[in-house]
Formats: C-alpha cells, structure tokens, sequence
C-alpha cells in the first residue's frame, strides 16, 4: 500500500550532491556537524512531509543530514576494506579488489546508495587503505595510531591520522553519532564476507535474539518428530490434486549429489569474482624492498650464520655481502633461511609480525629461518609459506624465492640422505 | 522460517522458493512452501499442481483454525504447500490482528524448514513477513533498478520490524519519517544515531536488532562473470552503509529451460536436473540446509 514507492523514480542521488559539497571540506578545520547547509537541508521541499505533522508528539529537533562523504571519512582501512584487523594479506588482496569493482563508477550495487562524488571518494579511500594495509610497516604503522585514538575509528581523513592530529574538538562525524558499540560491531557484522573470503565454515547463523513475545512454545526439533502428515484433511485433499505426470519424476537423490557435485565444481571456477589468491594486484606496483629504510632495524648479520645447518653453501648466499649489496636481490641470489630472516629484521618485523600477516605460525615461520626441515611440514605447503612470507616483505618474485629456497632444501636432504 | 522476498516483481521468489522447498525435501527435510502473495498467488503452478481445494483463503476465513490445516500434500515426498488466495480480493488489505495471526500459525507449523513465497511490492503484509522469517532471503536481479527496490525493500523492512515493536511516540515519527521520506535518512546506521541522540538505550538495542537482522541473497537471472560479482558487491555495500549482515547465498545463471519448466508447469528440481538452472538451485538450497542446520543447533 502507502510503501508501494517502488513507482516513485526520482533519481536516488538528486539531493545528496547538493548537500556533500560542503562536507567536503569538513575534514580539515574543525566545524560543527550542525553545519548551517545541514540545518537548512532538512526539511527540503521535495521531501513529502506526510508523516510528520500528524504524529501526536513532534520528533526531535532536526537532526544533521548525513552525508556519506563524513561516514567514509570516518572510517578506518579496515572498515573501508570490510575485513577484519587481523586480516591475512591474501584477504587484504581479494577484499581489495571487490572494493574495487564495488565502487567502480559502473557498479550497479552502490549507484543508489552513493552519489558519484561519494562513489570516486571511496574508491580513493579503498586505494589508499590498500597501500596502507598491504604494506607490513606501514600497517603496523597504522595500527598503532588507531590503538592511540582508541576505539579503532580514525579521525576524518584518516590519511592523515599519524600526526598532528585534530582529533580532540575536531568534526564530529557520522561516526562520532553513532554509539561506540556500533563502531565495533561494524566489525564483527563483517564476519560472512570475512569468512567468504578467507573460505572457512560459516559462522553459525544466530537465531534472532530473543523468541517473540506471541510465540512462546517453540516446536520441537523436527528431527525428532516422525515424518507425518501434519493434518489428515489437508492430505487427502492434496493427494487429488497432484498431477500424474509430475508424480512420475522426483528428483533420484543421486541427481542431487550429481548437481552438488557440479555446482561445488562451479563454485572452484575462475567465474568467480575473487581470482587466485597468488596472483599480486596488479593495479598498484609492487615496491621492491627498500633494504635502506632509515627505520628498519639495525642488521644483526652475523647472529645468524652460526646457527645455518646447510653451511657448505653459506658463501654462496647473499647473506655474506655487505648490506648495500643486497639491493641485487633477483634471479641469481640463492634464499636462504638466514637470508629472509635477515630481510624480514631489515624490515623491522619480527615473527609475530609476519605471522599475523601471513597467517603462518610462528614455529614454521622460525624452522623456516632456521632451516630446520625436519621440522617443515610438506614441500608444497612450505612452497606456499615462502611465497606469503616473501610477499608479506616484498621481495620481488615471491615463486622464485620458493624455488630457491626449496631447491637449497632438497639439495640438503639429499646430502644428508 | 525463510522468507522470499525483495521488493520487485518477477525476479524468480515463487521459482526460487518452490525449487528450493523440493530440494530441501529431496534432502529428507519436511518442508512447508507456503504462498503468501496475497492475491497473487500461483506457487501451486510452480509445483505443477492445480489450486488445492483448501487454501490459506480458508485459514484467513477462519474456516482452519491453523495453517497447518491447509496444507496439501505436493508430488515431492516430504514437502507440503500451503496454497496461496487467488480470487479473494479482500484478503489482501487484511487487518492487523489477522497478520499477527498468521505470523503465528506460521511459526507454530511444525517443519523442519518453512518458505514464505512473498508477493512484490513494499506493502505491509510483504515487509512484516519478511521481518518475521528467522532469515528474510532477498532476491533480485543483476539490474540497477532491481537493486535499488531491494535496498528499498531491506530498509523497509527493517524500520517496520522496528516501528511494531516501538511504544515511544516520538521514536515511531522517527521511523515513519525514516520509512516516507527518501531523504534526509538513508539507512539504518542514520537513523540509529538519531535515536542516540534522544535515547541512547533505545539506540543500543536499535543495534542489536539491526545486527541480528538475518538477511540473504540470492541474484538471479546473472548472464556473465560480471553479474555474478555483484552479490558480494551489494552485500558489501549493504553491510559498509546501512549496517546489515547479508550473507550471499549464491548466484541462479539466466536460463530458458527454467522459463521452459514454468511453461511446462514442471518444477525444474523435479525433472531437469541437468541443467544449469537445477546445478545453481541446488547449490543456493544447500546453503538454506546449512542454515535449516545453524538454526536448529541454536535453540
Ligand atoms: N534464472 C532464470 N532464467 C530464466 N528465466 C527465469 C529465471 N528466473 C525466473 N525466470 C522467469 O521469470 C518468471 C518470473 O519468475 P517468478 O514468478 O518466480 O517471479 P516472482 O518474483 O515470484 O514474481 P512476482 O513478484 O510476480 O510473484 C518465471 O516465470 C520464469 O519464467
Ligand atoms: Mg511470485
């Protein structure tokens, strides 16, 4: 009835442009959300005032027009991204990459939700989240300026959030409206894309939380009631009605297996949205490893050469030149264990670092350095750990790194054996 | 309960939720399919059955004291159909307490799993059943105008689910105003910290309904790899702007054998099980197993 506005098709964004010019400039000095434009954007003649002066008691005074244009500004990378602060790189790489295509001028899913500015806004804010997050320094960086401001919300223009920050009295935000809780469970209400992405078990989908009121027996599981009509006369009709020829062909059950199998064959096919997960974004270049990053640690070279297990061909590994020399990282150098752990330190991460990024335990993490292959799981998963570990630094070529590694690996064992 | 729905007409509610129910059943779980497009009834159409001699017509008549009581048994083993009212033109504008009524009976039905096979549109009857599913299943199409009614059709929702409950005179002028007016409020999150600011309890609890808020998705009708991108996309754009958690459940490819099957008045889970259309069905039903399972764990 009075909802049938589907009719209605006034253009979604035809107000809000009008309304977010002057948010724009809300990030930089500090101004009331009570902006006049705001004040003065509420009761706007197009907007049918029908439901307004017929209710008994008046709302409240006249709240400030949202624009998104402030919400996305308020938010952090990681709401930006929709993943969660422990994120894995790889879902770092495939959230990104949805927000792209999300917020691509053509995208069908937010032209009603966004105007075209806020649209190009947050696709900027998706890049430069992006940037940010996929980059272990930058992201620890990152993360520490959100722990400082508490909550993890970022102050507008989160770009900017390292220093100098005019966080207290600065614009309160959409955000700011919004109760604390609600920052978290931002969060936590991104958990089936999260796990979508990450392809683990759905999470249990929670029963609304309280039973409602007129309904307060619930029936029993029906597992345990035996499979019975569940009332005579409504059988009985039915057995009448049901055409001959449609009684002559349910579904075999091997069919169903048959079509699961297919669709889970389908669901594995490069159809879908999020493509292989080795695959480096290719939108944004991949810096090599800046191996004289002024804040990097300093090189505990010689620390690690002692404990190198396959020493016959430590020379060979680029660990022995000087650190300078290091920038000739590429086809020919040999990865050794010592070596990435001496890149990762030059990094200015340690295990717990990579391990959250990666997802790869400590303890592999460190057998991994330490070349204790005894220890490694099987070659291929180790393949894949190195090629994480070596994105998660930047080395350029994460495969050949594998290869290296592994080649060194097998030439041990085969020492050895 | 499940329910159908999504704001436009013709975008495959009453395919999909027959197709899924036989599915389902196939799985060995009992299933009511039930056709609560009022006055626009044809579920029994899709399962390639003539219009039972009792119908939820009879239940809104109060000639059956319970839904159950009109249920007909399908050609399915396992799956029953709660048939939909076709020529009573006066059941669709029924009052309140009838509704309630019949969200009841619904949820006293004793299935495994329930599907609600809703009509288009926004109008009440519409919106408060999906509410009232224990996980509303939005269908649309991989077009902008689709799209849009069904953003439409969640907020809706949504705020009435939210306007049934509300005592306060004052927050139910918020949430009228929120539901008639396009603008200034554009989703759920807005309209929160509205409430925050005159009732920061109330505004809480607005957040907790809004994050148990179950919604899913299916887009059907998709043609391309790009189509069948756009289910993460509107889920993601519904989740970062509005708040809601939507779990996609999976995408239906555009395929005339399912128009074919309609025509043939053949449910194409009963019979062309080779097709494309089956192999899509048969996934997105196995998803609503997996919550047909989430939610029984649960209680
Ligand atoms: N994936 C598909 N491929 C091809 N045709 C389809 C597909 N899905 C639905 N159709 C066609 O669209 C028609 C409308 O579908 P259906 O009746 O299920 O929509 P509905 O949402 O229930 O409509 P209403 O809102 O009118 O109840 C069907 O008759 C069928 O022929
Ligand atoms: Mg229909």
């Amino acid at each position: 009835m009075a909802g049938e506005s589907d009719d209605k098709t006034a253009p979604p964004d035809a107000t809000p442009p009008a309304g977010s010019e002057p948010a724009d400039t809300a990030a930089e000095p500090p101004q009331p959300v009570t902006a006049p434009a705001a004040e003065t954007a509420v009761p706007p003649p197009e907007v049918p005032p029908a439901a307004l002066p017929e209710e008994p008691e008046p709302p409240p005074p006249p709240p400030p027009t949202p624009t998104y244009l402030e919400r996305i500004r308020a938010m952090t990378y990681y709401e930006i991204l929709d993943i969660r602060r422990d994120a894995s790189f790889d879902t770092i790489n495939q959230a990104y990459k949805t927000a792209m295509q999300m917020f691509s001028p053509q995208s069908i899913a937010i032209y009603s939700i966004l105007s075209s500015d806020e649209a190009a806004t947050m696709a900027s804010q998706v890049e430069t989240a992006f940037r940010v997050l996929r980059d272990p320094i930058e992201r620890r960086k990152y993360d520490k300026d959100l722990e400082r401001s508490g909550l993890g919300a970022a102050e507008p223009g989160p770009r900017h959030a390292t220093e100098g920050d005019s966080r207290g009295g600065g614009t309160p935000t959409t955000a700011d409206l919004l109760l604390p809780e609600q920052k978290s469970f931002a969060f936590a209400a991104s958990a089936f894309i999260i796990e979508a992405l990450d392809s683990k078990p759905p999470r249990p989908v929670e029963v609304r939380a309280e039973a409602p009121p007129d309904a307060p027996e619930q029936p029993p599981p029906a597992a345990a009631a035996p499979a019975e009509p569940p009332r005579e006369a409504g059988a009985q009709a039915a057995q009448q009605t049901v055409p001959a020829e449609v009684r002559a062909t349910p579904v075999p059950a091997d069919d169903i297996e048959e079509i699961e199998q297919r669709a889970r064959q389908e669901a594995a096919s490069p159809v879908r949205p999020i493509s292989d997960t080795d695959s480096v974004p290719t939108l944004l270049p991949a810096p090599a490893v800046d191996l004289n990053a002024p804040d990097a640690s300093p090189p505990p070279a010689a620390q690690s050469s002692d404990e190198m297990r396959g020493s016959a061909e430590a020379p060979d590994a680029a660990l022995a030149p000087p650190e300078g020399d290091e920038s000739k990282l590429g086809p020919g150098t040999t990865y050794t264990g010592p070596l990435l752990k001496k890149l990762r330190e030059r990094a200015g991460l340690d295990l717990h670092d990579i391990a959250a990024i990666t997802r790869i335990t400590n303890t592999n993490l460190a057998n991994i350095e330490e070349e204790t292959y005894k220890d490694l799981p099987a070659l291929v998963y180790v393949r894949g750990y190195i090629v994480q570990y070596a994105k998660c630094l930047k080395i350029p070529d994460p495969a050949g790194v594998a290869a290296s590694y592994i080649e060194r690996w097998k030439n041990a064992v085969g020492e050895i054996e | 309960m499940f329910a159908f729905g999504g704001g436009k007409g013709g975008v495959g509610k009453s395919f999909l939720s027959s197709n899924v129910g036989i599915y389902l059943a196939r799985r060995g779980l009992r299933v009511a399919v039930i056709d609560a497009d009022l006055g626009g009834a044809n579920l029994h159409t899709f399962m390639g059955m003539e219009l039972p001699r009792t119908t939820l017509a009879d239940f809104i008549a109060h000639k059956a004291q319970n839904i159950g009581d009109i249920l007909v048994r399908t050609p399915v083993e396992n799956l029953w159909l709660g048939a939909g009212v076709v020529k009573d033109l006066a059941a669709p504008n029924f009052k309140h307490s009838q509704k309630q009524r019949m969200i009841r009976s619904f949820r006293h039905l004793d299935f495994d799993a329930v599907l609600l096979d809703l009509g288009a549109g926004t109008s009440y009857n519409v919106l408060d059943f999906f509410a009232a599913a224990d996980c509303g299943i939005l269908v649309t199409l991989p077009e902008p105008t689709a799209v849009e009614n069904c953003y439409r059709f969640l907020k809706s929702s949504f705020f009435r689910h939210l306007r049934n409950e509300e005592k306060d005179g004052r927050v139910k002028g918020m949430l009228d105003f929120a539901m008639t007016g396009e603008e200034p409020m554009r989703g759920p999150l807005e309209f929160i910290g509205q409430v925050a600011a005159i009732d920061r309890a109330k505004a809480r609890q607005f957040a907790d309904e809004l994050e148990y808020f179950r919604v899913a998705l299916i887009v059907n009708q998709v043609r391309s790899a790009e189509d069948r991108a756009i289910a993460p996309a509107i889920s993601g754009a519904l989740k970062r702007f509005y708040g809601f958690n939507v779990r996609p459940l999976g995408d239906i490819a555009y395929d005339d054998s399912i128009w074919l099957s309609v025509r043939q008045r053949q449910p194409i889970m009963a019979g062309r099980v080779e097709t494309i259309a089956a192999r899509d069905t048969a996934a997105v039903g196995k998803a609503i197993y997996g919550m047909v399972h989430e939610f029984r764990a649960m209680r």
